[in-house]
């Protein structure tokens, strides 16, 4: 009886354990404890603009809570300029993904923003404020291709290789094709202008130190010709040591330079810098 | 002339020698008290405790007259006998197990666990009753049970090796009588590779002196001893339980050797498969280990003995994908041989000499860029992998000689020692950028070759002093090829009162091998399996540790304190990468960098056993322990500063009962400060960074966990007479959600920000059968 009443404790234990196991497997996620009022700010300076766009946002807030509000000014050399225009979130960031209520400011600058120059910022937000400074870095040297450039229209779905010879300096942390100026001639001469990944993906950093190839893909039944502009964009480090810390697992301080520092004020300054321009034909 | 009197007086006294053995299997007894009395009463009694062979040697008595001599052990009754003269021979002594009252019932409790405490300062013991008394994960294992001492930790639930003081693994071998046994454990190291059938006991040695000396590692070790196997009868004895089945075979040749054949097999493979064919699960694990020990014990007379002691185990993992694109394929083992001699030198003295090999290969391959074409669910097109993405493979051996004479004279207790170290690490691994998966997590290319040897020698005296004072001090000399000659001085002083004792000891300790894992990458606490290689320019690792004690003992309860402070300099260690939980758990130790380490706390044991089958053992530990590697100091992933352990066990009629309640604060974590988005430049598509304080300065959630058993032995007349014990237990009875990391997730469709955790074990039921005939 004895050992029959403990195999029956021993079966209930069982039967507890089984019961407790579906739904607490996994401890489930926790909110993160993060301060609401964090503002997250993006700054990246287009040489050749006379403009500067800066992208505020609460990350940590829902997106239909009100947007950050701070000032901030943009010195040059021997100028200032203050974010003081408010502009369609669109102007500040490509996409429409952007999390949490964001807000985009423009700086209206007395000059052009040229490579190798020095700027800064400084500003207060909602938890302090806060200072930057980049040295744009000097434009990439395009050697190859030249000044334009012919490609066969292809016969079937393919990618067009295209090599790419380039001199940066150190001060470019991140390299890039960019397309632009893309037009498809139509039967009747009109020219169509398509978006810049209709030909491919771009933002994929090239590699190679001094030379590497861009994939172009463009295919069309009616072998319409096409016309578009290359070039390479070169970006300082802040932008690149910030987007290298993407995932899922916190950065431990010390953090590498982003060009922002401040009272809960998280982000990055940066520029970009365009080199001369080929003309590419595919016809 | 003081020495020349000593020397007299050392040269008029007789010895007692012998060897303490079970009077029913005739295994030896370690750990037996040993008294000697003149029976006139006017001699000094004198005493010594039997080794892990059962021998003993009690110098210091004045020869001529009639002696008693009694011998007591945990769970035998106490054996005494007189003698008209102190035994010129070794004696023979032959404990019975004593039988104890419970309930009024007369039961034989030589089966009964040791006080895993008391039986030595030096260690942590525990014996294979006490094994069998905590609850089974997966099934009984010798490793996961080293846990209960408070010296050691678990980095996680899915490794069973545990760290010892704040050390890391490679720090800690694995000694399976008394040869290293590399990565000792299967299934990504969640299960020891060790058969506890065969186990006599596991002591873990928590630092680097006195009984650490001899090992000459930076983080003391765990010795695994085996039986001797049974000299009365055959015996048979083994287990089925839910991932592997357990068989060993012992008995007698002649009247004086013992054999031990004990074996171990997985049938997950052939289980999943099954699984599989029933339609249960889509894809079955063609995952096996198995493994295999022997032992001869030749009882040469006395103390005398010759045992040689081998060891194979083999483990393999072969899976592809779903289409068969890809394929994985591992494959790894162990095996070690080790020959161990004792022989009695003089009246006094024992010598033992031991000569151990042990080597670790593993292979892997991978291939990819396989396709498959199905139209209706039917594969109409394949081309099979052909593109090598991963290969590699690895050796590592430790070649080990060993020669140790204990001298006891007088009251003086000699032990020296001398040691020649051969170690070979080669290990050749790459994988292609193609190579883009869970098992990149785990691996990164790795290409070293390095063999090295090492000479030792080292001698400690023991010498009680007066008033219950008595003192330790003893030197290692290590001299690493290539490297340097080290000095590694030992020393103790300690008291024995009437129901206490207290001790304070400083020693020092090297060892020239450095390990491929990165203990702060997340995959490591997944995966246990380690590759060494010598270090191959100075400095060499060191460890320097101080420790003071104390202990007693009142009313059945015996509580242990132990208060340590440890430098560890010039470890190799990894530098911290941006994000260090995401890097390889196996790196390339040729770019790891000189590094340090600390550690200090607090441990506390205590231990109950009743004669009514209850029993209790628990622990609680405080440590702090620090890593700097380069100008960053921080607190490693595995650590957590509190530790508490309890289990008990009950045993009723043939029915026992176990529980295991492990309380523990979190894992250190980096904090989040502020989750930013970035937008990769050009594209539109936005990417979070999650920006963290200081490198593991916050902790994650505490640990909780509590484990339980049952057992119930049945006598059955089978194959002569024997036992069947069913076992069940549930490992994490109320599945309390512990975790051993977290990461941060942001939901884009509420814009919540959230820490998921990676989990630690839910609740999970074993159950299994063991027999013994």
């Amino acid at each position: 009886m004895r050992a029959r009443a403990e195999v029956r404790l021993a079966a209930v234990l069982a039967a507890v354990a089984g019961s407790t196991a579906c739904d607490n497997f996994i401890r489930p996620p926790d909110p993160l404890d993060v301060d609401p009022d964090v503002v997250s700010v993006a700054i990246m300076l287009v040489a050749g603009e006379r403009e500067a766009r800066l992208l505020a946002a609460h990350p940590h807030r829902q997106e239909n809570e009100d947007p950050p509000t701070l000032t901030a000014t943009l010195s040059g050399p021997g100028w200032t300029a203050a974010f003081s225009d408010t502009l369609e979130l669109r102007a500040c960031s490509g996409g429409d993904d952007w999390p949490g209520p964001a807000r985009c400011l423009r700086a209206v600058l007395p000059e052009e923003v040229r490579g190798g120059e020095r700027y800064a910022i400084e500003g207060t937000a909602p938890l302090g404020s806060f200072t930057g400074e980049v040295v744009l870095p000097v434009a990439p040297v395009l050697i190859e291709p030249g000044d334009s450039l012919h490609l066969p229209m292809p016969t079937e779905y393919e990618e067009h290789m295209i090599p790419m010879r380039y001199r940066i300096g150190d001060d470019v942390g991140t390299l890039l094709a960019d397309v632009l100026d893309a037009f498809r001639t139509e039967e009747d001469g009109t020219e169509t202008e398509l978006e810049s990944h209709y030909l491919g993906y771009f933002g994929r950093p090239l590699e190679g130190a001094e030379a590497d190839t861009v994939r172009i893909h463009y295919f069309d039944e009616n072998e319409r010709p096409l016309r578009f502009s290359l070039r390479l964009l070169g970006i300082g480090w802040n932008y690149t040591n910030f987007l290298e810390n993407e995932g899922l697992f916190p950065l431990p301080k010390p953090w590498p330079s982003f060009g922002i520092e401040g009272e809960g004020v998280y982000g990055y300054f940066d520029g970009v810098v365009p080199s001369r321009v080929t003309r590419v034909w595919v016809r | 002339m003081t020495g020349t009197a000593l020397l007299i007086a050392a040269l008029q006294q007789a010895t007692l020698s012998g060897v303490v053995r079970d009077s029913v299997d005739l295994e030896p007894v370690a750990f037996a008290q040993v008294t000697v009395s003149g029976t006139g009463g006017e001699a000094v009694a004198v005493a010594g405790v039997s080794d892990r062979y059962g021998a003993f040697v009690v110098p210091g008595m004045e020869g001529g007259g009639a002696v008693r001599v009694e011998v007591a052990a945990f769970g035998y009754a106490p054996w005494t006998r007189s003698y008209e003269s102190l035994p010129a021979d070794p004696i023979r002594v032959l404990l019975a197990p004593a039988p104890i009252g419970l309930e009024g019932i007369e039961v034989n409790v030589a089966g009964r666990a040791g006080d895993p405490i008391s039986r030595s300062r030096d260690a942590f013991v525990i014996d294979s009753l006490l094994l069998r008394t905590l609850p089974a994960v997966l099934e009984t294992d010798v490793l996961r049970a080293t846990a209960v001492s408070p010296s050691a930790s678990a980095p996680s639930d899915y490794t069973s090796v545990p760290f010892i003081r704040g050390g890391t693994s490679e720090g800690t071998p694995v000694l399976l009588d008394g040869v290293r046994l590399f990565n000792a454990f299967h299934l990504g190291g969640f299960l020891s590779a060790i058969n506890a059938e065969v186990v006599e006991r596991a002591t873990i040695l928590a630092g680097s002196g006195g009984d650490g000396m001899a090992i000459g590692s930076l983080s003391g070790a765990i010795d695994i001893a085996t039986r001797d196997g049974s000299r009365d009868e055959m015996r048979m004895a083994g287990s089925l339980g839910l991932a592997s089945s357990r068989l060993s075979v012992e008995g007698p040749i002649g009247n004086s050797v013992s054999y031990l054949l004990d074996g171990r097999r997985t049938y997950i493979d052939g289980f999943t498969l099954a699984l599989k064919k029933m339609g249960a699960i889509s894809d079955h694990l063609p995952y096996f280990f198995q493994d295999l020990h022997t032992k001869v014990t030749a009882d040469l007379g006395g103390v005398r003995r010759l045992s040689v002691s081998g060891y194979r185990n083999s483990e393999s993992l072969q899976i592809h994908d779903s289409e068969e694109t890809n394929t994985l394929g591992l494959s790894w083992g162990n095996s070690a041989l080790s020959v161990h001699y004792r022989d009695r030198l003089g009246d006094n003295g024992i010598v033992d000499a031991n000569l151990g090999h042990s080597r670790f290969t593993s292979d892997l391959f991978a291939l990819g860029g396989g396709s498959a074409v199905y139209a209706n669910d039917v594969r109409v097109e394949y081309t099979p992998p052909t593109d090598t993405l991963l290969f590699g493979d690895g050796i590592m051996s430790e070649t080990r000689a060993d020669l140790r004479v204990t001298w006891r004279t007088g009251r003086a207790t000699i032990t020296s020692g001398a040691q020649a170290t051969g170690f070979l690490g080669d290990h050749d691994y790459d994988h292609t950028d193609e190579f883009d998966s869970d098992e990149g997590f785990f691996f990164s290319p790795v290409d070293l070759r390095e063999s090295s040897w090492r000479l030792a020698a080292y001698s400690s005296v023991e010498v009680p002093l007066q008033r219950g004072f008595s003192t330790r001090a003893g030197l290692r000399v290590d001299h690493f090829r290539r490297l340097a000659t080290t000095l590694a001085p030992f020393a103790e002083l300690s008291y024995a009162g009437s129901w206490w004792d207290a001790r304070i000891s400083a020693s020092r300790s090297h060892q020239a091998l450095a390990s491929v894992r990165d203990e702060e990458a997340l995959g490591a606490s997944f995966l246990a399996y380690d590759l060494l290689v010598p270090v191959s320019e100075s400095p060499v690792p060191r460890n320097t540790e101080f420790t003071i004690g104390w202990e007693g003992s009142r009313a059945g309860v015996r509580v242990r304190v132990d208060a340590y402070a440890r430098t560890l300099d010039n470890l190799r260690l990894p530098a911290l990468g941006a994000r260090p939980a995401t890097g390889a758990a196996l790196g390339d130790p040729s770019l790891w960098v000189v590094s340090s380490g600390s550690a200090k706390g607090v441990e506390t044991s205590w231990s109950w056993i009743s004669d009514v089958g209850f029993s209790l053992l628990g622990s609680y530990r405080w440590a702090r322990v620090s890593r700097t590697v380069g100008s960053r100091t921080y607190k490693p992933r595995f650590h957590r500063d509190h530790e508490f352990e309890l289990g008990t066990s009950y045993a009723h009629g043939a029915s026992s009962w176990s529980a295991r309640v492990s309380l523990r604060s979190g894992q250190p974590t980096t904090p989040v400060l502020a989750v930013v988005p970035v937008e990769i430049h050009g594209t539109g598509r936005t990417e979070l960074v999650p920006l963290g304080g200081e490198y593991n300065s916050a902790t994650l959630p505490r640990y909780a966990r509590i484990d339980v058993g049952w057992r119930r032995e049945s006598r059955v007349s089978w194959f002569g007479g024997g036992s069947i014990v069913p076992y069940l237990s549930v490992a994490n009875l109320f599945s309390l959600p512990n975790v051993v990391g977290g990461f941060v997730e942001r939901r884009y469709s509420t814009g919540d920000i959230r820490r998921v955790y990676v989990p630690q074990l839910p609740m999970i039921p074993f159950f299994g059968v063991e027999f013994r005939f």
